[in-house]
């Protein structure tokens, strides 16, 4: 099984290295909002600094949904999806493979919308500890709803506007508190084992474990 | 517990397969022994593709018993797709990834020696630098050739091949025939959904035909007389425009 999600993720990798949808596109997209969002709030640095966090999460959630709907596309264009289960492959090695294909596009995408943040928001970073554990565990999270949601959402023709609306809801328990991690840290009274921290971690695993029993229900529809 | 497919490779029993509320097989029966060679026909619509998809356990069956290599359906799907093998009209590859990492992913996830992988691409005519190419960029032709590879590749007990001599040449369509022919004497079974039956003959295949959903002994099938068209075009008053 792990043999078999390391060459899905291997290929999925491949695939975004030389379409470079993550770079070309994604990655611009969440920059032109922050940048968007720079103008719109323009009144007074403090006020940036404050908000920077929660921006930081809208953006790469928004821009999140582009990665995640093209994970899922990949396998619907030229019937991949039926070559890989007339491959005799395992659902969860689908679901981990892809998983961190898209882990690793998502800490792209959130290296560069961080960076941007620090330069368009002067934002204060704090505690390195708990912001990265918060993001890492977050992306986590993202990535096991996205996938499960992508796979019912891709298999619909209006699948591309769908997604949104089912994964949205869903993650704002997510964004609150991995918002909050940052807010903590950034005023240096969290430590990784910040309450909120918590939250994000007991989130993250609920959607991990349900994520991977039911990707293969969710590719089978 | 019923054992009834035990000894044919493939048997149908008053099968119904339902899309989207749309009977796309119904009440077909179906039998085929081990080694035989099928060549499927029918109209467009008759049902060939979903026929297909339900052999491969990609498609569930609504009504009915079926069992393919002795596995039950509807239920054995996930374990029938390790024993099916199937060509359809997608051809199932990555069109940013190169003949050779598409052809890589399949053996990585078969599990198979490089060796096994290398003698397949050349049999089909793979090797070489079409290898470096990227899928997107190559023929209609050439796409289902690195298929059809992957397809040799699992050698599957099932061969399943929809419309498969389609953009092949001609080497490449006596190719196919003569690994089909090689395969089913070695006791596979290779269903094949053509509108050229008439090569049937040469490779010994048996037809049968679909007809609105139901499975019809091509030797036994009823008289469709050819369209008329002149009825096509006729005025509601019963002349001709």
């Amino acid at each position: 099984m792990i043999s078999q999600a390391l060459a899905v993720a291997k290929k999925d990798i491949l695939i975004e290295y030389r379409a470079k949808v993550a770079l070309n596109q994604v990655i611009p997209f969440a920059l032109a909002v922050l940048l968007l969002f720079g103008f719109a709030l323009d009144t007074q640095a403090k006020v940036l600094v404050e908000v920077a966090p929660g921006i930081f999460w809208v953006v790469v959630l928004f821009s999140s949904l582009y990665l995640i709907s093209r994970s899922m596309r990949l396998e619907r264009d030229n019937g991949a999806i039926d070559g890989l289960a007339l491959l005799g492959i395992d659902p969860l090695a689908i679901f981990f493979g892809k998983l961190l294909a898209l882990f690793v596009a998502m800490s792209l995408l959130e290296i560069a919308v961080a960076v941007g943040i620090l330069v368009l928001f002067s934002a204060n970073l704090g505690s390195l500890a708990l912001l990265a554990v918060s993001a890492v565990v977050a992306t986590l999270g993202i990535c096991s709803v996205g996938l499960v949601y992508g796979a019912l959402a891709s298999g619909e023709r209006v699948g591309e506007s769908l997604l949104p609306l089912l994964v949205l809801p869903l993650l704002a328990p997510v964004l609150i508190a991995a918002t909050k991690c940052w807010s903590d840290a950034s005023a240096s009274h969290g430590g990784i084992y910040d309450p909120w921290l918590k939250l994000v971690v007991l989130f993250s695993v609920v959607f991990l474990v349900v994520g991977a029993v039911s990707f293969g229900a969710a590719l089978e529809d | 517990m019923d054992l009834g497919g035990e000894s044919d490779a493939i048997r149908f029993e008053s099968v119904s397969v339902l899309l989207g509320g749309f009977p796309a097989l119904l009440n077909a029966s179906l039998r085929v022994s081990h080694g035989e060679l099928i060549y499927l026909r029918g109209p467009n619509g008759a049902g060939k593709t979903t026929l297909l998809r339900t052999l491969a356990g990609l498609t569930k069956v609504s009504r009915g018993h079926a069992w393919v290599s002795g596995l039950a359906l509807p239920g054995a799907e996930r374990a029938l797709r390790d024993v099916v093998g199937l060509v359809g009209s997608k051809s199932h590859l990555y069109e940013d990834l190169t003949v050779h990492e598409n052809l890589e992913f399949v053996r990585s996830i078969l599990g198979l020696s490089h060796d096994r992988t290398a003698a397949s691409q050349e049999v089909f005519g793979l090797a070489g630098r079409l290898q470096r190419q990227r899928v997107s960029s190559l023929s209609a032709g050439q796409k289902k050739r690195v298929a059809l590879c992957a397809l040799l590749m699992k050698n599957p007990r099932i061969w399943l091949l929809d419309e498969p001599h389609s953009s092949l040449d001609q080497q490449g369509r006596r190719l196919l025939d003569d690994i089909l022919v090689q395969a089913t004497s070695r006791g596979a079974v290779a269903v094949v959904a053509s509108h050229e039956s008439h090569m049937a003959g040469d490779v010994g295949a048996r037809v049968l035909e679909l007809v609105a959903g139901k499975v019809v002994d091509a030797e036994r099938r009823p008289y469709l007389p050819p369209f008329n068209t002149a009825s096509a075009t006729e005025s509601p008053g019963g002349a001709v425009s």
